[in-house]
């Protein structure tokens, strides 16, 4: 436990806003989560909901709360971070603390590590439990799927592994800096930098596939979907706005009667199966991790190199 | 003048430098997106907005928390507080050139963002705090509050954090009573006689019916079946509930009045807690 009060010691606010942001919100996602299944008891019975039946079971009565959650975490995957990473060098640096510190540290790797380590832990152990929170609320919400990609980097394992890059990202950023406020708004950008390109790098951990069975549902939690195309009757492939267009004239011929289903063309959703995110995981929590070890090396390296000032 | 806008200058260099820089990106991001035609006007529309509305929040409380809380923290305080003899006048000196650089950043922002929005109709009851002078008075607001709580925290990272929250606290409460305001000055204009007139807001799409006296009347058809409720509809005058251009005028009156109003308070009351605390 000593290091933990030395880490709450040398960030008591910075420590105290994670803990009250993380435990809030996990709180919440708890609440929201035992509320949705408490109403899904009653299945089976008379008096059954009708979130026992639809997959969208919870869209009338808790979209609005669920979305504020998942959004409010969301965005704590990535602030929390930033404000316990980002002061632990800038701190040391304005207040010429480090002029001190370092020379009489011996080894500043050594000074490095007993400074952002505990932080780390702290952290985990905060973000974690948001995480968790965040991933049994998503599963609460569609009750009768398996939720697969939907929120994936907001839920489970993967918000933990952008946040440690986060925060490696933060003391990176600090050290490089050296100034807190600076260091803060740059790592705001940053934090938009890293969000936007995981989501666009993540249709490419795995490649695309076309999408068979429920899975062809244009909307719903499960497969992550990256397109959609039309089959004609002869097995070509045509684009989703040419096969609108299609569908529309054939409305049009048939003086707005349905057509014959087997002139209609069928629509193709293409994308990666749910039963692969496992593997999309476990491919972006390495590269994640990796790049966070990499921050983190260069952080060092910048500490080594810097002047105390 | 110039040697108070150096003196800004040389405190605070990174965060002048990411106000201006990020304002004039912004800017001319806000200016270019138009040329984009179809590809302008989606998503990346949205995010500049979005931007206009959270950057001057963010901004402006990032500048203003190392007032106050940035002297104490670091020390300086001792010395640049004793120096000046007011404590009042040295509270002006750091606010006025952050004040300035930012409303001009601000307004300039505001101005782009307000011929973005041109572009598409007005859809949004919030859509004046995006646009126009309104975006250089957050600013300056945030500053104010920023200041006046790093008065009382003392120290920049959690100030920061509590300036951002009441900040962004008072802007939802002003949105929220602005909108009971803005539900007042309601008018209903039938879809088809649409002007090319200046409108704030639109607030709802209805249906309504035409009065004996000739007025609209919004009201719901009395229907059962999907046939009969299309009939019922097609029968009704498509109208749009809207808040009137004429109501901007006293809404930017509102908005300047409570820019002034905030740094007053919070020039005061800084003044007053500093005298109080002292420096340290």
């Amino acid at each position: 436990m000593t290091w933990a009060r030395l880490a709450f010691r040398l960030q008591p606010s910075s420590i105290g806003f994670a803990a009250l942001v993380c435990l809030a919100l996990a709180g919440a996602a708890f609440w929201l989560t035992a509320d949705m299944r408490s109403v899904l008891e009653a299945c089976g019975t008379p008096d059954e909901a009708k979130a026992c039946q639809v997959i969208y079971a919870f869209q009338d009565t808790h979209m609005n709360a669920v979305y504020l959650t998942q959004t409010g975490i969301g965005l704590a995957a990535y602030g929390i971070p930033l404000v316990l990473g980002v002061p632990i060098l800038t701190r040391e640096i304005e207040h010429k603390t480090a002029m001190i510190a370092w020379p009489l540290a011996g080894s500043r790797l050594k000074w490095l590590a007993w400074r952002v380590l505990p932080v780390l832990v702290v952290a985990l152990v905060l973000i974690g439990v948001m995480a968790y929170a965040a991933d049994q609320l998503a599963q609460a919400y569609f009750p009768h799927n398996d939720i697969g990609f939907d929120r994936h980097g907001s839920r489970g394992f993967s918000l933990v592994t952008r946040s440690t890059l986060m925060l490696a990202a933060a003391v990176l950023l600090g050290a490089a800096i050296g100034r807190l406020l600076p260091a803060l708004l740059i790592g705001i950008a940053l934090a938009g930098g890293i969000s936007t390109a995981m989501d666009a790098a993540l249709p490419h951990w795995a490649s695309s596939a076309e999408l068979t069975g429920l899975e062809t549902e244009i909307y719903g939690p499960g497969p992550l979907r990256t397109g959609g195309q039309y089959r004609l009757a002869d097995g070509s492939l045509i684009s989703a706005q040419e096969g609108e267009i299609l569908v529309q004239e054939l409305y049009e011929q048939n003086g707005g009667e349905e057509p014959d289903p087997a002139l209609l063309p069928q629509q193709v959703m293409y994308g990666i199966a749910t039963e692969r995110y496992g593997e999309v995981l476990m491919r972006e929590s390495a590269v994640v991790l990796g790049a966070a070890l990499l921050a983190g090396g260069v952080a060092a390296v910048v500490v080594q190199r810097r002047r105390p000032e | 003048m110039f040697a108070q806008l150096r003196l800004a200058w040389r405190m605070q260099r990174w965060e002048l430098g990411l106000l201006i820089g990020s304002g004039l990106v912004l800017t001319a991001v806000a200016l270019a997106l138009p040329s984009l035609g179809e590809a302008g006007i989606g998503d990346q529309r949205m995010i500049v907005l979005f931007l206009t509305v959270a950057g001057p929040v963010l901004m402006g409380s990032v500048l203003g928390i190392g007032i106050v809380a940035g002297d104490v923290e670091l020390g300086t305080a001792r010395i640049a507080w004793s120096l000046t003899g007011s404590r009042f006048r040295w509270i002006w000196l750091r606010l006025w050139p952050i004040a300035l650089v930012g409303a001009v950043i601000g307004v300039l922002l505001g101005a782009a963002s307000a011929r973005l929005m041109d572009l598409t109709s007005p859809s949004d009851i919030f859509t004046f705090q995006m646009r126009g002078p309104v975006v250089g008075f957050h600013f300056v607001i945030a500053v104010a509050i920023a200041m006046l709580v790093g008065s009382v925290v003392r120290r920049v990272l959690p100030g920061l954090l509590v300036a951002l929250a009441m900040t962004a606290g008072a802007f939802v409460a002003e949105g929220v009573l602005l909108q009971s305001w803005l539900q007042g000055q309601v008018e209903l204009v039938a879809f088809a006689e649409r002007t090319a007139e200046p409108i704030l807001a639109v607030l709802a799409h209805e249906f309504a019916t035409i009065a004996a006296d000739g007025s609209l009347v919004v009201s719901q058809p009395e229907c059962v079946t999907q046939a009969e409720c299309m009939r019922a509809y097609e029968a009704m005058t498509p109208v749009m509930l809207v808040v009137p251009g004429d109501a901007y005028w006293p809404l930017l009156a509102f908005e300047s009045a409570l820019a002034v109003g905030t740094v007053a308070v919070s020039m005061l009351g800084t003044t007053a807690i500093t005298r109080r605390w002292g420096p340290r």
